[in-house]
């Protein structure tokens, strides 16, 4: 399941999705990703998201499938937020279900390693001093 | 026609988010340049960052481009 929205995400209800997509789930590893009010020796006061939807959707379903098949994991959600981000909310969210903890920790690494690399995702930076586009 | 997209910072800087060309059959090369008579920061953003065409990137500027494509300009990616 890949999501690109706006809105706020529950971590807590898609891992109880996860663990009803079959009974041989044994490990549901997570990673959350955050707004940080520090970055880069700056205050940052929100977050700006801009994704290209329709390459975005491929890339994460891309990935989602390379990562299912190469650490033989049983499912994996990816929901990604764009637009405006305030500190300490929810920006990411990758969710691996699989029998056993080691390849669900490898599965969930090599996503976001692979998102951050691939992902046709922009992070813009505000402060107080100006806008940044980060890359 | 097709449809050349500028995402992020590239959108900002070029002031536009979609460039619609009238051509078919031409080179990525050839578009860039067409681009580059009104803006022609596009050949620094070929530096900066990547292009895609149908939302795959691609490296050949040898490409040719046809009338239904996607084209865009994409910066350095920071997501997740």
């Amino acid at each position: 399941m890949i999501k690109i929205q706006k809105e706020d995400f529950s971590v807590e209800k898609e891992i109880e999705e996860m663990k009803n997509r079959s009974r041989n789930i044994g490990a549901v590893v997570t990673f959350l990703g955050v707004a940080r009010e520090f970055s880069r020796g700056r205050r940052v006061m929100e977050l700006e998201y801009e994704i290209y939807d329709e390459m975005a959707i491929k890339t994460l379903e891309e990935i989602r499938k390379e990562a299912m098949e190469k650490f033989k994991v049983i499912d994996i959600f990816i929901i990604h937020r764009y637009g405006r981000i305030k500190i300490n909310e929810n920006i990411i969210l990758i969710v691996v279900g699989a029998m056993h903890r080691k390849e669900a920790f490898e599965a969930c690494m090599f996503c976001i390693d692979e998102i951050k690399k691939r992902a046709p995702i922009w992070k813009k930076e505000k402060t107080k001093n100006g806008n940044f586009w980060v890359d | 026609m097709p449809k050349i997209k500028f995402f992020a910072r590239f959108r900002e800087r070029i002031g536009v988010d979609v460039i619609n060309l009238d051509v078919d059959g031409v080179s990525l090369k050839d578009i860039v340049e067409m681009i580059a008579r009104d803006h022609p920061e596009v050949k620094e953003f070929i530096e900066e960052g990547f292009l895609a065409v149908n939302h795959r990137i691609v490296n050949d500027m040898k490409l040719i481009v046809k009338k239904n494509d996607e084209i865009a300009f994409l910066p350095k990616f920071s997501g997740g």
